[in-house]
Order: structure tokens, then C-alpha cells, then sequence
């Protein structure tokens, strides 16, 4: 699927990365992508934390957005999320 | 430490060690402690210090007790995992009765002023007032007794641009007389029968949700989360500071406590206006509550729910005109239950924060547009602001006068 992507400057220090995909992501692929990176994923009604090594992700499963908060592992992560179809029924 | 947190729900509240603590971002916190420090004709920085050293003395002395740690090498570890857990940064360093110099990293002031106005401004005071405050509460819960201790930051990282500040402790000659947290306040009994607006958002459903967040500090000891940096505070620090600062005012001259309630209230305004501007235009936001908006009003419901789940009490949009007026009930305002915990009575509306908070509210969707996601920084702020046509707010119900719960309104002008 094709990305969106915003490097914003965060609160206080650091930088985020906001992601804009054309559909959001189901739960079984926000748990492969924290499996394929190496980190868990806890769930919050429809908002979901993906702890990885280098940082979180906050998804969605309703919302077709994610904020990466990383120190390292973006290209594993972004080209894990251009591997996706565009339709979730397709995966 | 989340385990130690107690969700008083009917009330809306958070404890913690029998302190309320709510969450505020690093926007409102600089506000206001540039509101205080900046007059050189009282002693704001003593202020913000005292304040501190006394509130986190009796959170840290209920934490001690609750949880039973004796040891002092005990002590100052939980006294370190606590500052980050609250989200204030990293204290490390060797503790002795003599005193000790710690180090304090990542510390939420100063690199949360960096953030905001490094490059801009340079600096040339330190700004860690509460962590300095601290410090010396550690020391005194650990060593003595509240006011044994005292403290200066003779390194800080906001002036030299470092990795670090530095902060020495030591024992004071006499006890200086300090006056402990008053705790939870004066609660409510019970929640009052307060009727809400109609809307599709789901207040309770949001708090539970949101009280499920296992927000707490980072590695570094920060807290981050909904575009925001947080800090769990505790509550009666920001009270303390805000009504000792309108009482040095007022000891100065009468006439400067109207300024000095106007700064509070503009506190209240930069709050909300960052800090709900910036968790609306979050992932959190957009996953937990925009599924629940249908109308423009129910952005307003939507943020008091999010604001009924820090721990700043019950807030209930109870009537509400789009791009027109509003009015709010706080059932329980943390600023009242310590108000009324301290002080008698008070002639007019105390809650001073809410005063700005509740205009603001209509103010970041009305007149922000926050639902076109503008970018949040003061340029757009001054443009906003300071040419007038915006929502102006009035307690019109007030707990510390006796009403049952507090009433605040926000006018279009």
C-alpha cells in the first residue's frame, strides 16, 4: 500500500513520524508487524501500542493513521507497511 | 507503580500515596511557572520551590508508608523510580545525610523549554524549580523530617545547552516550618444529579479506556502520548503555586491579584488550547474518540470526556450552542477540593484554571478549526488571540461559595 509520511517535530525533543495509509490496519496485521520487528502489541479498545526495540507505535485499528516514536527500525517498519494490500480483505 | 494508582470513579479522580494527580503537558506547566517566576517583585522561584518540596514530601512519605520501605537505600530508589514514573525525567546520584549533588537527566522543564523556545530565547536562569523542590522532599522524607533539607540546581541544562543539570542537597541549621499537602481536599460526598448535553459521546466509556493507559514514564522518565509531553502532577502542586502566588501578589497590592488571577486563567487557556489541540489531532483521538463525533458540539463533549479522564474531577458539558455559548459543570474541580481544604471561603470563583480552560475548549474548535488539523504554535496562537472575536469565559456557579458543584460559561464576543 502506498504511504504518507510526515516527520514532525515532537514536544520537547525528538522527532515522530506520522503515517497516513489508505485504510487501517487490522489487528492481525498491527500483531505480525510487532512480530516481524521483534516487539509485542498491547490493545486498548480500537487504539493499539506496538513495543518494539527501538520505540513505540501508536495505531489503530479504526483509524487509518499510526505515529512512529522510533529510534531505529523505520525502513523495517515502513517497507513492512508497503508490503500490505490495499484492501485488508485481500491479505 | 500503576498498580498504586486508585481511580476514584464516581469523582473522576486519581490518587496516588493519597495525593490526587492529573496529567498536564509541558505547555501549561512552562505557562505557568513563567507566570510565576517572572515577577521580580515577589519570590516566585521560592514559590515554586517551597511548593514542591512540601507536596512531594507527603507524596513521598505516603508512598514510604504505603509500601512499606524502610530502608533508606530503598527509600531513595522509589523516590527515583517515582520522579520518573510521573514523567519529570531521570534523578540519579549517592544520598547521605550530609547530602548529596544529583544528576538530573532528560528533565521534563528544561528540555520541554528547549523544545519550545531554544531556539528563540537563551536562557540564563535555571528552571528545574521543581525538581530542586524534589530533591530536598526526598531528602527530608528519607533523612527526617519535612524541611530539614534544601536544595539549588547549580547546573541546568535549559542555560548550558548540555545533557544534564546538577542539583545539590543539604541539610538546613533549623527546620524551616513547612506546610504538608492537605491530600485529597475536600471531595464531594457523593456526584450530583448534573444533567449532561445531549451528544454521541461516550463520556464513561472514553474514562475507562483512558484510565487503562498505562501511561508512565519512559526510559528516560518521560511521559508521551497523544502529541503531547506529559507529566502525571501532582495536584495540589498547582494548586499550591497558583493561589501562594495571588497571595504574594495581593501582600505587594491588592490591586495586582486581578493580574495575577487573569495570568492563571490565560494558563488554563495555553493549556488547553496545546494540550487538546494536540491530543485531537492524535492517533488516540482519532482511534478512541472521533469514531464516537457526529456533530461539531460533540468535539467539545469529546474533549471534557478526555478532560474528566486525568483526574481533574467530574466536567460535564451540561448546555452548549455551536459557535455560540456553552456552559460546564465540574462536580468535584481538584482546584476546589484543595481550595476548600485551605482556605475558608472566597468572595468569588476560585477556580481560576477552569476559568480559562472552559473557553478555551470552544475556542480550539471554533475558533482553531482544530477538526482541519492546523499546526499548533504560538504564531497561530497570537493570530488567533490577541485580535479579539473569541470565547470568553465566567464562573457562575462556584463550590468555594458555597454552591454545590461549579458552573463556568463560555460566550462567543
Amino acid at each position: 500500500m502506498e504511504l504518507h509520511l510526515l516527520r514532525r517535530r515532537e514536544c520537547g525533543k525528538g522527532w515522530a513520524w506520522d503515517v497516513d495509509l489508505p485504510r487501517s490496519l487490522t489487528l492481525t496485521e498491527l500483531a505480525d508487524l510487532a512480530r516481524t520487528c521483534g516487539g509485542t502489541y498491547r490493545v486498548f479498545h480500537t487504539l493499539v501500542w506496538v513495543e518494539l526495540p527501538g520505540g513505540r507505535i501508536v495505531a489503530s485499528t479504526v483509524a487509518p493513521r499510526m505515529t512512529l516514536r522510533l529510534r531505529q527500525q523505520h525502513d523495517a517498519i515502513l517497507a513492512y507497511l508497503q508490503s500490505l494490500p490495499v484492501a485488508a480483505d485481500s491479505a | 507503580m500503576l498498580d498504586c494508582l486508585v481511580v476514584d470513579r464516581p469523582r473522576k479522580l486519581v490518587g496516588l500515596f493519597g495525593e490526587p494527580v492529573i496529567f498536564h503537558c509541558h505547555h501549561y506547566n512552562l505557562f505557568l511557572q513563567q507566570t510565576i517566576e517572572d515577577p521580580d517583585w515577589i519570590d516566585g522561584v521560592g514559590i515554586l520551590r517551597q511548593s514542591a518540596q512540601e507536596i512531594f514530601f507527603s507524596l513521598l512519605q505516603g508512598a514510604f508508608q504505603q509500601l512499606e520501605v524502610l530502608r533508606e537505600s530503598e527509600r531513595w530508589r522509589l523516590a527515583r523510580q517515582l520522579f520518573s514514573f510521573l514523567g519529570f525525567g531521570q534523578l540519579e546520584g549517592d544520598i547521605s545525610p550530609q547530602g548529596g549533588e544529583l544528576e538530573l537527566r532528560h528533565s521534563h522543564y528544561a528540555e520541554g523549554w528547549l523544545g519550545k523556545y531554544g531556539e528563540i530565547i537563551n536562557r540564563q536562569k535555571p528552571i528545574d524549580h521543581l525538581a530542586v523542590g524534589y530533591a530536598a522532599a526526598a531528602f527530608d522524607a528519607i533523612y527526617g523530617s519535612l524541611g530539614d533539607y534544601e536544595a539549588e540546581e547549580t547546573v541546568c541544562q535549559a542555560v548550558t545547552r548540555g545533557d544534564h543539570c546538577l542539583i545539590r542537597v543539604q541539610p538546613v541549621a533549623v527546620r524551616r516550618q513547612l506546610t504538608p499537602s492537605p491530600g485529597m481536599g475536600r471531595v464531594i460526598d457523593q456526584p450530583a444529579p448534573i444533567a449532561r448535553a445531549k451528544t454521541s459521546v461516550d463520556y464513561e466509556a472514553l474514562n475507562e479506556t483512558l484510565w487503562g493507559l498505562p501511561l508512565a514514564g519512559d526510559d528516560d522518565g518521560q511521559i508521551r502520548a497523544f502529541n503531547v509531553l506529559l507529566t502525571r502532577m501532582p495536584a495540589n502542586y498547582y494548586n499550591r503555586i497558583q493561589y501562594r502566588f495571588l497571595d504574594a501578589l495581593r501582600a505587594v497590592n491588592p490591586a495586582l491579584e486581578a493580574v495575577g488571577c487573569d495570568l492563571i486563567r490565560e494558563s488554563g487557556h495555553v493549556c488547553v488550547f496545546y494540550t487538546f489541540g494536540n491530543i485531537m489531532e492524535s492517533v488516540e483521538w482519532e482511534s478512541l474518540v472521533q469514531p464516537m463525533i457526529q456533530t461539531d458540539t460533540d468535539w467539545v463533549h469529546g474533549g471534557y470526556a478526555v478532560a474528566s479522564s486525568l483526574g481533574w474531577g467530574r466536567w460535564e458539558l451540561v448546555e452548549i450552542e455551536s459557535n455560540q455559548f456553552c456552559r460546564v459543570a465540574i462536580d468535584g474541580n481538584y482546584e476546589t477540593n484543595y481550595f476548600l481544604a485551605t482556605y475558608p471561603n472566597s468572595s468569588t470563583g476560585a477556580c481560576f484554571f477552569a476559568q480559562g480552560a472552559v473557553p478555551a475548549m470552544m475556542n480550539i474548535v471554533y475558533r482553531g478549526h482544530i477538526a482541519q488539523k492546523p499546526v499548533l504554535n504560538e504564531t497561530l496562537y497570537n493570530n488567533l488571540f490577541r485580535r479579539g472575536h473569541h470565547f470568553q469565559g465566567r464562573e457562575v456557579r462556584a463550590r468555594e461559595q458555597g454552591d454545590p458543584w461549579c458552573e463556568f460559561t463560555a460566550t462567543a464576543v
